[in-house]
């Protein structure tokens, strides 16, 4: 039995190296498509968990204009520590200077970001929270509107709470997902068309061991499995290849920028990497057996 | 190619009764023979023609069919008609030559047998079992009991006589001490052992359908089915190659063989069945290549 194995393999090797440029040219587009699915699996895992994250955080807040007024800033003060259900105590002022100071920690202070804004961007706020965690758009909605808040734009209400960030957050990721996955499926069919062509040149270059096989009484699966575990290797070598290739971002490019950018805890909680290369492989094993499957229920009748 | 005295071997009814015909292949050569090799041929075939002969064993050894053919058609696309039917049967432990001119159906008969080709209506059984209702899980299963010997031998150019023989029974499935053990054998038997490592382009024709014949009997199939085996070598090998397939028929293998080879259908003297345009057009118990009962 273990003869077989290597006789199927090397079978196989034997020719993927015969028609090497075809091989490549499949090889690259797995590559392609796994290290999008890789990006795209890894940011959407990410974007989930973050979101739930923004979700908890039942704060509240409204953003001032910087032309307000310290009677508009009293006004609205007021309404908010008189709104009923707003957690007394829960106030606080974050002045411009604290926004920025914040920002600064989050993302350190040789942050790229922060080297490129000129001035101070961002707002001054009113932080306050609901008693009842349920009630905190309730709240929000009183303080809606009065002068001196910054006027809400689509997409931006103002004062602002996580569930409405997360679910924005969802939204645009989910728009970003649609995207990536439409581009994923045509890239995967090419991946897969390519891997038939390849299947089918070695077919081609094997016809006479293959009609030989058929006279002396060679089964079906016998006769396609060396075909079948070519189009696997470059499924999987492929996705093996993007694996690779995704590891080296991780840690150069995206860890960096995405862990510190996003208040940090990008990784824990959202797709480990390992989870992750199990599922490319197996992904890449199918789009190889897919490739060769089709090609050869065409090209191969027994 | 055919070897044989007339140029166009496969339609001319020449008779069957010429003692030594010269031959059209490798002319050249040929013509430089001399006539102590010629005699050595002449001598070499009425030896198998005796050996042959000598055995009076009933035409039918068991009454048992191994081929058995009812109103069998074959029209291919485009209204080609590859067999019109053909009715006949082929017993067990049988030598049938199978002759007709290029295109009478000869090759399409065999593809048939192996299923290949599907028959387009009427009845075919090999070895009592319907290729009709046959599945196409279980051709594979009929192959193993067909070994299949042709004119261009079908050998893997990459691989060694030992890795060419191996080669059927790996496809199989079979176990390698089997293997190690029959593979050698076989090799023996056909009497090219000393030339087990060699690739089939370091060997001569003649051992090249030697190999081809070790792996179509490496498993010792019941029946033993040839297209034209010696259409490829001179007449002095195909001697030989004969002489093998003798043996290998008297030890029980049903033997179908295709061929042009008239002197040596006539020498023979074994069943014929002869095909023209796809229809059934002689049976001979102990037949020549052409019709002479016509003449
Ligand atoms: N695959 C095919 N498609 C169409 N016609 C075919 C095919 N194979 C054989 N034929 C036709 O069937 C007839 C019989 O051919 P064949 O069995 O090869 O004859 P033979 O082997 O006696 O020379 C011929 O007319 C040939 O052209
Ligand atoms: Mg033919």
């Amino acid at each position: 039995m273990e003869t077989r194995w290597k006789f199927f393999f090397l079978e196989a090797i034997k020719s993927l190296r015969g028609n090497f440029a075809t091989t490549m040219a499949a090889v690259v587009t797995v590559l392609v498509v796994m290290f999008i699915a890789g990006i795209g699996m890894a940011l959407g895992s990410y974007v989930y968990n973050y979101s739930n994250k923004i979700r908890d955080d039942v704060t509240i807040r409204a953003y001032l204009e910087d032309s307000a007024t310290p009677k508009q800033l009293a006004t609205i003060q007021r309404t908010i520590t008189s709104t009923p259900g707003v957690a007394p105590n829960s106030l606080q002022f974050i002045s411009k200077d604290d926004a920025i100071l914040r920002l600064k920690k989050q993302l350190g202070e040789d942050s790229e970001l922060l080297k490129l804004t000129l001035g101070n961007p961002l707002p001054a706020s009113f932080e306050f929270k609901a008693v009842d965690p349920d009630q905190t758009a309730a709240v929000a909605k009183a303080v809606a509107g009065l002068p001196g808040l910054e006027p809400p734009q689509s997409g931006l209400p103002n004062p602002d709470y996580g569930a409405g960030k997360a679910d924005r957050v969802l939204k645009t990721a989910g728009t970003i997902t649609i995207v990536m996955a439409a581009m994923g499926v045509v890239l995967a069919i090419a991946a897969v068309l390519l891997i038939g062509n390849t299947i089918r040149l070695s077919i081609f270059a094997r016809r006479r061991e293959v009609e030989v096989m058929k006279l002396v009484g060679a089964t079906n699966w016998f006769v396609r499995l060396p075909f079948m575990i070519e189009g696997m290797i470059c499924g999987v070598t492929g996705a093996a290849l993007a694996a690779i290739l995704l590891a080296i971002s991780y840690q150069t490019l995206l860890a960096d920028r995405i862990n510190s950018t996003m208040s940090g805890g990008g990784s824990p909680g959202s797709l480990p990497f390992p989870l992750l290369v199990v599922l490319l492989i197996f992904a890449g094993l199918g789009i190889g057996a897919l490739g060769s499957g089709l090609t050869m229920r065409r090209f191969l009748q027994v | 190619m055919a070897p044989s005295a007339a140029p166009a071997p496969s339609v001319a009814p020449v008779p069957a009764a010429q003692p030594d015909p010269p031959m059209t292949r490798g002319e050249a050569q040929l013509e430089r023979e001399s006539e102590e090799r010629r005699r050595r041929r002449a001598e070499a075939l009425s030896e198998l023609a005796g050996e042959t002969n000598e055995i009076r064993r009933p035409f039918a050894p068991s009454n048992e069919a191994m081929i058995l053919l009812e109103n069998v058609t074959k029209v291919y696309p485009g209204a080609v008609v590859g067999l019109d039917d053909v009715t006949l049967q082929i017993d067990k432990g049988e030598w049938v030559f199978l002759v007709g001119p290029s295109g009478s159906g000869k090759s399409t008969f065999i593809k048939l047998l192996l299923k290949e080709i599907d028959a387009t209506s009427g009845n075919l059984q090999v070895g009592g079992r319907s290729l009709r209702t046959l599945k196409r899980s279980q051709v594979p299963k009929l192959r193993r009991n067909i070994g299949c010997v042709f004119q261009d031998f079908k050998l893997l150019p990459t691989r060694s006589v030992y890795e060419n023989v191996a080669y059927a029974l790996e496809v199989q499935g079979q176990r390698r001490e089997l293997i190690e053990r029959k593979v050698p054998e076989i090799i023996g038997l056909v009497g090219l052992a000393d030339k087990i490592d060699k690739l089939p382009h370091e060997l001569s024709g003649g051992q090249q359908q030697r190999v081809s014949i070790a792996r179509a009997f490496v498993n010792h199939p019941p029946l033993l089915i040839c297209d034209e085996p010696t259409g490829n070598l001179d007449p002095e090998t195909s001697i030989g190659i004969m002489q093998l397939l003798y043996r290998i028929n008297r030890a029980g293998t049903t033997i179908l063989m295709a061929t042009h080879d008239r002197e040596m259908v006539d020498k023979m003297r074994r069943r014929v069945i002869a095909l023209e345009a796809g229809r059934l057009a002689r049976d001979d118990r102990r037949g020549g290549y052409a019709d002479e009962t016509g003449l």
